[in-house]
């Protein structure tokens, strides 16, 4: 570490406040806010603009639940005039909720405006939610404090990825909600490149996609940097948090995999502008490759999504059960491996498409993923094993993550396995498994770690039963509305379609119940947010008894993160060991004799 | 807030008369101007490698569909002439080394040879735009060998070669859109340079940055020259 | 488990005189236990899907039991540990490298069966025994063309939800190949009671084969007196508007039943032959013929009717008369090349049918187009009530003209 340590920096911000404190008249306190360069006011803002999404998202999710609620079909009634006598025959259309608020006149409408609901669920929640969902915000905020540093490594370029993600959101949704994009989040060739080939919609759209790919490379090329170059003095690669680490492994992802997404795409828009040919069929061209391409970049996505969220439980786990994580090695390593495997398994999203031999490979590679996932979660079981265990929200966040994960990995195995997957795919099997997964991994883990570092980032407690209440909804509502996908999915309900024949409506109406009970659950914890925002009472700055670095700052943060530059002298984990810092030791009691790690 | 910021407000004011890069401190969340440079080279080298990964791509639908239609990407570059590609990469070779004399300049603080390294640069690319675009861009536009749908050439010998066109031109195309980002880039230095003296030995990340860049597109046109000139 | 009530008699014309029997699901052999049947619903007793209901299963109570150890731990351990005031954690190791490796290979060896034990069904249900019967499919937006191993169609269709759908008749006990193209975008044709399916890519053939189990048992008997059983064919990749109605509907008879359901003869006057390939080829679910607002621009009152475009010159009343052949090449044209001349109004959306319909199709629907206008020649008022086709018919030609434009979106 640097020898040349130096205290001067830090004189003259003792008093200064802490980062939330306005500044000068409102007007000034705005543009200090859109000017800003400190990560934590970028995190508050990605935060903000990532939940916006959210909301936006998921009220499309649950437009798109209703329409499903009904099949669409065409009734016939008689109807004989009882002046007249004259019998004439009525056809209605029946079973749409589009249709029915009179988003469409008819049912063809209605499916298109259904095949518009899903692709703005599927586009915003994937690129602009889950993608930046924890590593643009907790992570933004939470890194650079964890690592003891001052701000992230460029602090500009952090402001313009805000900047190139807002800009190419606004993008995204104006031409979805003015125009409609039909082409699903996947944007496959060649229904993407023909049919309304004139229009600028879809073009549009893939624009703004590759867009927010530049907010996600520069964020992941800062992080990198971050990590490797401002440590505090005293932090090893193995003194840092799992969260670092998993931060750093979805970094490196997100810096390798989007640049191959951002040419598939630019080539896609030059198909349609120019119709260069390469994926018209027609022309020679292979639309299949598309798809390789596409999930070249899109499955080491998946792991963007999961492991800043492993990375959050690796930090609820150990210090809402204040104990040691077990196996500290294998889960960065783990961390790292995923990272690895997920440039290898791109195939397994087509296996209905490809050659035997390529099926095999990736089936193969695609079982090796399980192996460090596995090991991820018998870790966090066994973390909990002698622990002084507290059941707060974010603990009940971390135990319905390892639930709702552990389902969302063992259903991916029947789909790894080639001749079950030949069933499933495309089927709503493959629906409840990637939200399992995606959403029951990101979201869940982004909840539980805002429960956590809530009162750090705000300075305010949230009202706990109220958490317990909301974190109950969302995890009842969640399995409510996916565990009957798996069963949809198995019976042969295909994915994206608009209606269905009648046989699959049961468990489609379970599944839109679900869908209102986790929107009551989020709807608990925004009243809950915004009430401890304006009369929260006031947080500790160790509410918890981290011992990772954000705990020794005040909270929220001062503008510097920190007074004087922390000098790390324990492990983030050494619970049995170490006083936490601004606790009282009668709350946190520490054994007589701690082991020797 | 003050401001990080590595170019202005970092300045220390009380030698207003010493050139820019004796001037310049680092931005405050560092300690030490090495650590500062040593910084912004990792994330610009890891910024190179996203570079690498998107022309990865091209070069892979380039290996595919060149393994597809053989016989297309062969009679497509017989098409293109290799002495004006070779012209370009001495070109670009040339512009190439001045970039890197232009960053020793700076570290032994010869300003003056430093800003005419980096004019000879600027020239470097304009002639490789010239050359471009007089000699093969608009030459074979005009004859209708045009990409995908818009290719018209009548005396096209396999029904793919639209298809190698929009090869050529997509690769080509976006290489020459990062010779324009390097050119600015170091017009933009040039211009701080000229103005402020702002590299010198203590302090040239962005030179060195921008030469790495430029030392990129030099080396993405020396790995397509070959495939889309000389392979036959 | 039936789909859908039948449609009233005065209804099912024009779109289901063709329907033969109810739809019906129940499966021939079901001796599998509740759980099966709750995720699979129906059973086959073919092979390879045997095989993979059955690796399906092995997965399942293997993942009930890693989930059951798992989460009843964490359950036990957060309330036997729960956190008291002023007592530490009792302490234990932070690690355990013999447990860790334990852990990782015991599952691991459980994934290494798993890959073999399906790679081996995923072989076999992809490639077909050679002396397989040979059916073609070309999936197209939105519906399945089919062509029989003696190069005829379908010709059989029944009203699913909203859409006609074809039944494509398949023998039992004699294995059946799907070679599988696209005529647009990618498709996929997947028959979930078999287990299998696989993508329809442009330009290219793929293919999947099944081998019904012989019939007898739970299957029904038709009024003609032979035994059948029903599977669904849906889309599975997504393919635009009208994907969720993009089914087929496979219906297994004897072999000898078969060999005459596959003669696809159709009957009437030309009009209704006409009438018969496009509601076969899904031409209704875009196209109404009743002067309604569809997708497509009605095929009411069209025949010898002046036509505005927006990419071509209009069609004048003058021109229609002065050319005998006009209209029928006009709709040739826009049978073949739909993007030649796009109605006013309306959006080009459609597939070209150049290689699905022949010539002899095409001749059959254009005797249709005529039967359907007042300037047609063959154009038959019918009495009231009886159709409904023919109620619509009295409507003013122009109304029914300028219906279309204003609706659409």
């Amino acid at each position: 570490m640097s020898s040349n340590h130096d205290h001067d920096h830090d004189d003259g911000h003792h008093d200064e406040g802490s980062y939330l404190t306005p500044r000068g008249t409102l007007f000034e306190t705005v543009l200090s806010w859109v000017y800003t360069i400190d990560h934590k006011k970028i995190g508050v803002m990605y935060l903000t603009a990532v939940l916006t999404m959210f909301f936006l998202g998921g009220v499309s999710a649950l437009a798109v639940r209703l329409e499903l609620l009904e099949p669409n079909r065409i009734d016939s009634v008689l109807t004989i005039d009882p002046t007249t006598g004259a019998e004439s025959i009525e056809t209605i259309e029946k079973g749409s909720f589009f249709k029915s608020i009179g988003l469409a006149d008819n049912l063809a409408e209605a499916n298109i405006v259904y095949n518009r609901a899903f692709t703005l669920h599927g586009a915003i929640m994937v690129f602009m939610v889950i993608v930046p969902g924890i590593p643009a915000t907790l992570g933004n905020f939470m890194l650079p404090l964890m690592l003891g540093a001052k701000d992230v490594a460029f602090p500009r370029l952090n402001l313009l990825s805000w900047y190139i993600y807002v800009f190419g959101s606004l993008l995204a949704i104006l031409v979805i909600l003015y125009m409609g994009v039909e082409t699903g989040w996947t944007f496959y060739t060649p229904y993407s490149t023909t049919g309304d080939i004139s229009q600028w919609r879809t073009t549009v759209m893939v624009a703004s996609v590759f867009v927010i790919g530049f907010s996600s490379i520069l964020t992941g090329l800062n992080f990198i940097v971050t990590v490797h170059k401002l440590r505090a003095p005293g932090m090893g690669w193995f003194d840092m948090p799992l969260f670092i680490w998993a931060i750093y492994a979805t970094s490196i992802i997100q810096v390798l995999a989007t640049p191959v997404i951002g040419i598939t795409l630019l080539l896609l828009m030059f198909e349609r502008i120019f119709h260069i040919g390469i994926f018209d069929p027609g022309m020679g061209g292979d639309p299949v490759l598309y798809q390789h391409f596409f999930w070249f970049y899109s499955h080491p996505v998946v792991y963007v999504m999961i492991l800043p969220a492993f990375g959050v439980i690796n930090e609820l786990i150990p210090v809402h059960a204040r104990k040691h994580i077990f196996g500290y090695n294998a889960m960065a390593f783990a961390s790292l491996g995923i990272a690895a495997v997920s440039f290898m398994v791109w195939g397994h999203h087509m296996f209905a498409s490809m050659g035997e031999i390529a099926a095999a490979v990736f089936s193969a590679l695609t079982f090796l993923v399980a192996i460090p996932t596995a090991v991820k979660i018998f870790n966090w079981v066994a973390t909990l094993y002698k622990g002084s265990i507290a059941f707060n929200t974010p603990m009940l966040y971390a135990l319905s993550f390892i639930f709702i994960f552990l389902i969302g990995g063992l259903t991916g195995l029947p789909l790894a396995t080639l001749a079950t997957d030949l069933h499933l795919h495309d089927s709503y099997f493959i629906v409840a498994h990637f939200h399992y997964v995606m959403m029951g991994g990101t979201i869940i883990a982004l909840t539980g770690g805002l429960h956590h570092w809530w009162p750090k980032m705000f300075g305010r407690m949230y009202n706990e039963p109220v958490g317990l209440l909301g974190g109950s909804f969302v995890f009842i509502g969640f399995n409510v509305t996916f565990f009957t996908q798996f069963f949809l999915g198995t019976q042969g309900m295909p994915r994206r379609y608009a209606s269905y024949v009648d046989e699959f409506q049961t468990l489609h109406i379970i599944s839109t119940v679900g869908s209102w009970l986790l929107l009551i659950g989020f709807l608990i914890h925004l009243f809950n947010f915004l009430f401890s925002l304006v009369a929260g009472p006031k947080a500790p700055p160790n509410p918890w008894g981290g011992l990772s670095l954000e705990w020794e700052t005040e909270s929220p943060p001062t503008a510097h993160n920190f007074h004087h530059e922390p000098l790390v002298t324990h492990g983030p984990y050494d619970f049995d060991r170490v006083l936490p810092p601004h606790c009282d030791p009668e709350d946190f009691p520490l054994p007589d004799k701690p082991l020797d790690h | 807030m003050t401001a990080i910021d590595p170019g202005t407000a970092g300045e220390n004011k009380l030698s207003s008369n010493a050139p820019g890069w004796e001037r310049y401190k680092q931005a405050e969340h560092f300690r030490t101007q090495e650590d500062e440079f040593d910084a912004c080279t990792q994330g610009f080298w890891l910024f190179l490698a996203t570079e690498v990964l998107l022309f990865a791509g091209l070069f892979c639908f380039y290996a595919i569909y060149r393994l597809k239609y053989p016989e297309a990407f062969a009679n497509g570059s017989h098409y293109l002439d290799p002495f004006y590609g070779g012209l370009n990469t001495v070109v670009l070779l040339v512009s190439s080394f001045t970039v890197a004399m232009a960053i020793r300049c700076a570290q032994i603080n010869n300003q003056r040879w430093l800003n005419i390294n980096l004019v000879i640069t600027l020239i470097c690319a304009f002639l490789f735009f010239f050359i471009k675009l007089t000699f093969e861009y608009i030459p074979k536009l005009s004859q209708g060998k045009a990409p995908g749908a818009f290719f018209s050439y009548p005396y096209a010998h396999d029904p793919h070669e639209p298809l190698w066109w929009s090869m050529y031109y997509m690769a080509t195309g976006v290489h020459a859109l990062h010779v324009l980002i390097g050119a600015s880039l170091l017009g933009f230095v040039l211009f701080r340079s000229v103005t402020k003296q702002a590299y010198g030995p203590k302090h040239f990340t962005l030179l060195e940055n921008a030469g790495l860049y430029w030392h990129l597109v030099d080396l993405i046109w020396i790995f397509l020259f070959p495939l889309l000139y000389l392979i036959h | 488990m039936t789909p859908q009530a039948p449609i009233p008699a005065a209804i099912a014309e024009p779109v289901s005189t063709l329907t033969e029997g109810l739809v019906a699901f129940e499966p021939a052999v079901n001796d599998a236990g509740w759980l099966q049947r709750l995720f699979f619903r129906a059973n086959t007793v073919w092979e390879p899907a045997v095989d993979s209901d059955f690796l399906f299963m092995a997965i399942w109570w293997f993942s009930v039991f890693w989930f059951v150890v798992l989460i009843g731990l964490s359950i036990f351990w957060t309330i036997r540990y729960r956190r008291r005031p002023g007592v530490p954690a009792p302490v234990s190791p932070s690690h355990n490298t013999k447990l860790e490796i334990a852990w990782t290979v015991i599952p691991s060896l459980f994934l290494i069966y798993l890959f073999f034990a399906g790679f081996e069904p995923y072989l076999q249900k992809l490639v077909a025994p050679k002396d397989a019967l040979e059916f073609q499919v070309s999936g197209q937006k939105w519906s399945w063309n089919v062509v029989y191993p003696n190069g005829r169609k379908p010709t059989e269709v029944v009203r699913i939800g909203t859409q006609d759908i074809k039944v494509v008749y398949v023998p039992a006990d004699r294995p059946t190949k799907f070679r599988l193209t696209s005529s647009d975008v990618i498709h996929a044709w997947w028959i979930p009671d078999f287990r299998t399916k696989i993508d329809c890519i442009p330009n290219r053939y793929t293919s999947i084969w099944i081998e019904p189990e012989p019939l007898g048992g739970k299957d029904y008997t038709h009024e003609e007196g032979y035994l059948y059983r029903e599977h669904w064919v849906f889309c599975a990749e997504y393919c635009g508007q009208d994907h969720s109605e993009m089914a087929a509907l496979i219906r297994v008879v004897p072999y000898d039943v078969w060999l005459t359901k596959i003669q696809g003869k159709l009957e009437g006057e030309p009009w209704e032959i006409g009438r018969q390939i496009a509601q076969i080829n899904g031409c209704f679910g875009c196209h109404s013929v009743d002067g309604a607002a569809s997708t497509g621009p009605t095929w009411l009152n069209t025949y010898g009717y002046p036509r505005e475009f927006s990419n071509a010159p209009a069609m004048t009343q003058a021109d229609i008369d002065g050319d005998a052949v006009l209209m029928d090449n006009y709709i040739r044209e826009s049978i073949y090349v739909p993007s030649a001349k796009v109605r006013q109004g309306f959006t080009n959306g459609m597939t070209p049918y150049a290689g699905v319909l022949s010539e002899e199709e095409v001749s059959s629907i254009t005797a249709y187009f005529k039967h359907l206008s007042d300037r047609g020649g063959s154009f038959e008022p019918e009495p009231p009530g009886d159709d409904p086709e023919t109620d619509t018919n009295e409507q003013p030609a122009d109304e029914a003209d300028a219906q279309p434009a204003s609706q659409q979106p």
